[in-house]
């Protein structure tokens, strides 16, 4: 689901081929996994900012689409973090730092959540999975903004086999269609007095029963006509020719010399110096 | 042999085809040569298998729908039972109602470069063929546009192209333009004659209206219950208008009028196929004219009740991306009023409609929607369901339950009332909408017509004054929306208010007691529906035409004829008392 | 007169050899333990501590993890001499008189850092502390590691060593050799040490520089 969707403009970040995007996706990604504190993550939140600045992405417009990555990281972070209480969960750090209890929450034997403390080392941990989430989802949201959804899946062409990326194609060409189409059952079932908005989980699920069944008529209606038009158009009879050249020009070379050499250079402290190690 | 191929690319010999499950067959016992070059309209009543030969013609029977196939089928000399389907794509394109379903990728250019780049031909060939697709459709300008975002006739000219960069000599196409506005109808149509003449192609199409068969045919295949019934030359086909009205086609209103003064003798020769025939020899007749028709009140209107049964106050709407859908809407409906909402897609029609409908609810404090003295501002469903009910366009995404009878029930049960009365009303709706013998039937296996006449059944079981109808005729034969539009008339009748949105000017003109046209979110006419015809020129700024037999009356109104005439009566007494006096 | 003179001394010599000697100093209920620290106050682990009086050797023992000698002794004076890596780390009289009586070894910390040009932290490095006086390897390791921090970026190695005089070698693609004289804590700096985790690291850290002004040269052109 795309939380930004593509906006045609002529930035720096708008102009990169798409592989070049996809391999700074790629990388924030590998970045924003690898790390169990803070710091270096820093340095990559500074240099997606940058990326950010130069496509020129509405912020508050994506904050306001991705509030909820952001609100549910931060909170299922430093839910998580409570946990870390012991030295056998720490790396790098002394134990007598980390584990340093700030606040206790529940005490020691405490049935079924146990012991559980607001820590230094915790308090870092918990922070660290909300900028991971964070910064993944912010660099997903500047690749849609700043690539047509038709480069993307291009790319995926050249990584998945030909049909493995057709699926994928056709699912984000035919999302949209299928919703419209789903939207018009629910408003139909609405005008007839159907409400979904029970608190009683049992009333919901069946009330949502009724639209079920139209709503997997029309998808299976859809899949089926479409795949009579893909079958009449040769589809997997042959090797398709490409017509898409994606071919990279020097700015787009460099640039991903940058974002490789970046990405290699951080990963590289994390495995040689420990850097980022909790 | 091969001469006979080079002059008929499409043979088919005594062919039969029976839908697997059925036991009715869909096409019986068929014999057909279609010429190369022709462009053949097929048509006939919802049901009559028109469908089913267009797509035995192109192959999709027996490769992709299967059932038990009888005869033979050549196309460009292949058995389409020994090809495989895109191989026969080569030489005969087919083109479905729905073009959502035929585009596959995100840009225009691409979705056209689908069929060929799957060949696997050289870059050069594909870039060639995507050139000359985009041309003939007209989509030049639009090639790096995403297609979820194109028009209704631009979608269907999207599936042409896409048909067409497989270069087949033979296009057949299951009704193009049911689904259109009346632009992307024009525009398809133009599209498929532009085709026809500069590119030598073979058209084949299937269709309710004879008016767009002479707009565009050659040839006239009808059918009836599967049988070809009558073949030959558009003119001398539409020369038979009683028994193609009989067979349930709907046939031009200059040709019904034109038949009818030949019945009384003040016609002579052929009966005119199109409007400008019609004007000619119509003009020739008046030549000896007496005396000069009355001419009735164009702005006659039928008195109103004080307080309207709907409100609409400084309605305004814009969708996220900044399109204004609706600008500051002030509107009232009367009860008992028939009224017709018309204009281009994208007008606003269908947003105002939802509104009206409770689907939308205003967000500025100053908007005012009242139906029948319930404010929707902050209205249960439940409420407003029982002021206002809306049958949408298309039946099948409103069928919900297996039979006709738990369909009917579904609002009253949604409503929470006692059982037995649900059992009640439901045998009363389906009397009234003539449904019993089809009480158990499965939904999903009903025409089209009745499926419609089930989801109406199901809005006004639970009993709201006002009935809102969006496009009911869309892929409807004649018979069946001239039906549909009768039993709307009989519930206006009986004390409800009927709100319609469609592009049938005919039913317009015949049906509805005020017309509200609407462009870019405005309503820019408001009245009888003699009066909004009487108004070409704004008519036209909103690609909607009156109906053909208003369209003669102007082009014949400096020859004394009423230019506000809505039927064939009216204009054929006019002409009658101009010649007889009487 | 002369009688009661040698019974007196006697007497007095009688006390003087009672006050000294194990047996009169052996008090059950008043033994003292012994606890070896070094100069940051942290125990002093297997030392061989000698527990002597005028040159006889009472107690010989070894210090366990926690710094202390296992058998407390009993109240008195001793000479104490403790000994660690063969070289004396104290010797010294004590008046074992408090319940736990702390010998401050002469044991000091090393902490030997290894930066490439002092930025560049080198962590693949082989690490040989020798005693000069006895030519002995006391100490040697093959990986430094970088102390946690938020700001430290320097790779180092500790350990304690008794005083003394040491050389201290760094191998890695080259090596460095230093001196130093152990009479306190103490740190060693080598900077010109290079490794082949330096060399990629300075590797990646130009090509991520010269990458991005070349990047942001193009785009503004």
């Amino acid at each position: 689901m795309v939380l930004l969707e593509y906006e045609a403009k002529d930035t720096v970040i708008h102009r990169l081929n798409p592989i070049a995007k996809a391999v700074w996706f790629a990388c924030c990604t590998i970045l924003s996994t690898l790390y169990l504190e803070p710091q270096p993550l820093i340095i990559l939140a500074a240099q997606i900012a940058m990326i950010g600045y130069l496509s020129k992405v509405p912020w508050s417009k994506l904050i306001s689409r991705a509030w909820w990555a952001y609100i549910g990281s931060l909170l299922g972070g430093y839910t998580v973090s409570l946990w870390i209480t012991s030295p056998e969960q720490l790396w790098r750090i002394p134990p007598e730092y980390g584990c340093k209890v700030l606040l206790e929450v529940t005490p020691k034997g405490t049935p079924i959540i146990g012991y559980t403390a607001i820590t230094y080392a915790g308090l870092l941990w918990g922070t660290t999975v909300t900028m991971k989430i964070a910064l993944a989802v912010t660099a997903a949201c500047i690749l849609t903004y700043t690539t047509p959804i038709s480069d993307i899946v291009s790319i995926l062409g050249r990584i998945l086999p030909y049909k493995a990326s057709f699926i994928v194609m056709t699912g984000v060409r035919f999302y949209p269609v299928l919703l419209e189409r789903i939207q018009g059952i629910v408003d139909a079932a609405r005008s007839r007095g159907w409400e979904s908005s029970y608190r009683n989980p049992v009333k919901k699920v069946r009330s949502l029963y009724t639209i079920v069944f139209p709503s997997i008529r029309e998808a299976i209606l859809l899949s089926e006509r479409m795949s009579l038009s893909i079958e009449s158009r040769a589809f997997g009879v042959k090797k398709p020719t490409p017509i898409k050249t994606l071919a990279l020009d020097r700015s787009d070379i460099l640039f991903i010399t940058f974002i490789s050499s970046f990405t290699g250079l951080l990963a590289y402290m994390w495995s040689v110096y420990g850097f980022g190690m909790l | 042999m091969e001469s006979m191929y080079r002059d008929y690319p499409v043979i088919l010999e005594d062919v039969s085809f029976t839908y697997e499950g059925s036991d009715k067959p869909a096409l019986k016992d068929i014999d057909l040569r279609i010429r190369r070059g022709e462009v053949t309209a097929i048509l006939g009543r919802t049901g009559s298998g028109k469908t089913t030969l267009i797509y035995v013609m192109g192959g999709v029977i027996p490769n992709y729908v299967k059932g038990r196939l009888r005869g033979c089928i050549l196309v460009e000399g292949l058995d389409t039972r020994e090809h495989p389907l895109y191989e026969l794509a080569m030489h005969i394109g087919v083109v479905m109602d729905d073009p959502e379903a035929h585009i596959v990728s995100f840009t225009v250019w691409e979705d056209a470069a689908f069929g060929p780049s799957n060949l696997g031909l050289p870059k050069d060939e594909v870039m060639k063929r995507i050139e000359f697709a985009l041309d003939a459709t007209r989509l030049g300008a639009l090639r790096y546009r995403n297609p979820y975002n194109l028009s209704g006739g631009e979608k269907q000219s999207l599936a042409i192209a896409g048909v067409l960069s497989m270069m087949p000599n033979i296009i057949a196409l299951d009704e193009p333009t049911s689904m259109l506005d009346p632009l992307g109808s024009m525009r398809v149509l133009s599209i498929l004659k532009d085709l026809n003449k500069r590119y030598g192609i073979t058209i084949i199409l299937s269709s309710f209206d004879a008016e767009e068969a002479v707009e565009l045919a050659d040839r006239i295949i009808v059918l009836d219950k599967g049988e070809v019934v009558m073949d030959g030359d558009t003119r001398d086909i539409l020369q038979e208008a009683d028994i193609l009205e009989k067979i349930g086609i709907r046939i031009p209103d200059v040709s019904k009028l034109t038949m009818k003064l030949k019945m009384d003798n003040l016609w002579s020769g052929d009966i005119a196929i199109n409007i400008d025939e019609a004007f000619k020899r119509i003009v020739d007749i008046l030549r000896d004219r007496r005396e000069t028709p009355p001419r009735p009140n164009p702005y006659k209107e039928i008195e109103k009740p004080r307080e309207p049964i709907v409100k609409v106050r400084r309605l305004s709407h814009t969708y996220p991306g900044g399109v204004k859908a609706l600008q500051d809407i002030n509107l009232d409906i009367y009860n008992g009023e028939f009224v017709a909402l018309i204009g281009q897609n994208g007008s606003g029609k269908t947003t105002l409609a939802k509104y009206l409908c409770g689907l939308l609810k205003p967000r500025d404090r100053y908007t005012e929607i009242i139906v029948d003295g319930l404010d929707l501002r902050n209205a249960r469903m439940k409420d407003i369901v029982k002021k206002i009910g809306y049958v949408f366009q298309i039946p099948e995404q409103q069928l919900f339950f297996t039979t006709v009878k738990e369909e009917i029930g579904f609002g009253l049960r949604n409503l929470g009332l006692p059982e037995d009365y649900i059992e009640d009303r439901v045998e009363e709706i389906m009397r009234i909408l003539e449904l019993e013998a089809y009480r158990d039937s499965v939904t999903s296996s009903l025409d089209r017509g009745r499926k419609f006449r089930v989801v109406l059944g199901s809005v006004i079981a639970m009993d709201p004054k006002i009935i809102v109808v969006d496009e009911p005729t869309t892929g409807q034969d004649w018979i069946e929306s001239t039906y549909i539009c009768r039993l709307l008339d009989d519930l206006r009748r009986r004390g409800k208010t009927i709100i319609m949105i469609t592009h049938e000017m005919e039913l317009v003109a015949r049906f509805a007691t005020r017309v509200i046209v609407m462009r870019e979110g405005r309503v820019i006419l408001d009245g009888t529906p003699r009066y909004v015809f009487s108004k070409p020129e704004i008519l036209r700024s909103t690609w909607v035409q009156p109906p053909q037999i208003t369209r003669l009356s102007q082009m014949l109104s400096e020859y004394g004829i009423p230019g506000d005439t809505l039927s064939i009566e009216e204009m054929y007494s006019y002409i009658v008392h101009m010649l007889r006096g009487v | 007169m002369e009688c009661y003179r040698i019974l007196i001394q006697l007497l007095l010599l009688s006390l003087a050899i009672a006050t000294v000697h194990p047996i009169y100093t052996e008090s059950k209920d008043k033994l003292i333990s012994i606890l070896c620290i070094d100069s940051v106050g942290e125990p002093v682990v297997n030392a061989i501590v000698k527990i002597g009086r005028e040159g006889e050797i009472l107690y010989t023992g070894v210090t366990n993890s926690s710094g202390f000698l296992p058998k407390p002794i009993p109240r008195g004076i001793y000479h104490i001499e403790v000994e660690s890596r063969n070289r004396t780390i104290y010797s010294g009289m004590v008046y074992a008189q408090d319940d736990i009586v702390k010998i401050l070894c002469e044991v000091y910390k090393l902490t030997i850092i290894v930066n490439y040009l002092d930025i560049i932290p080198i962590v693949n490095a082989k690490i040989t502390i020798i005693d000069t006086e006895y030519g002995r390897i006391v100490y040697s390791v093959d990986k430094l590691r970088i102390p946690y921090g938020f700001y430290i970026f320097s790779a180092e190695i500790s350990t304690k060593l008794p005083k003394g005089v040491y050389e201290v070698v760094v191998e890695s693609l080259n090596s460095e050799i230093g001196r130093v004289a152990l009479t306190d804590n103490s740190t060693i700096r080598f900077t010109n040490v290079v490794s082949l985790d330096s060399i990629l690291f300075i590797a990646l850290l130009i090509s991520t520089i010269i990458s991005l002004i070349l990047f942001i040269l193009t785009i503004r052109r």
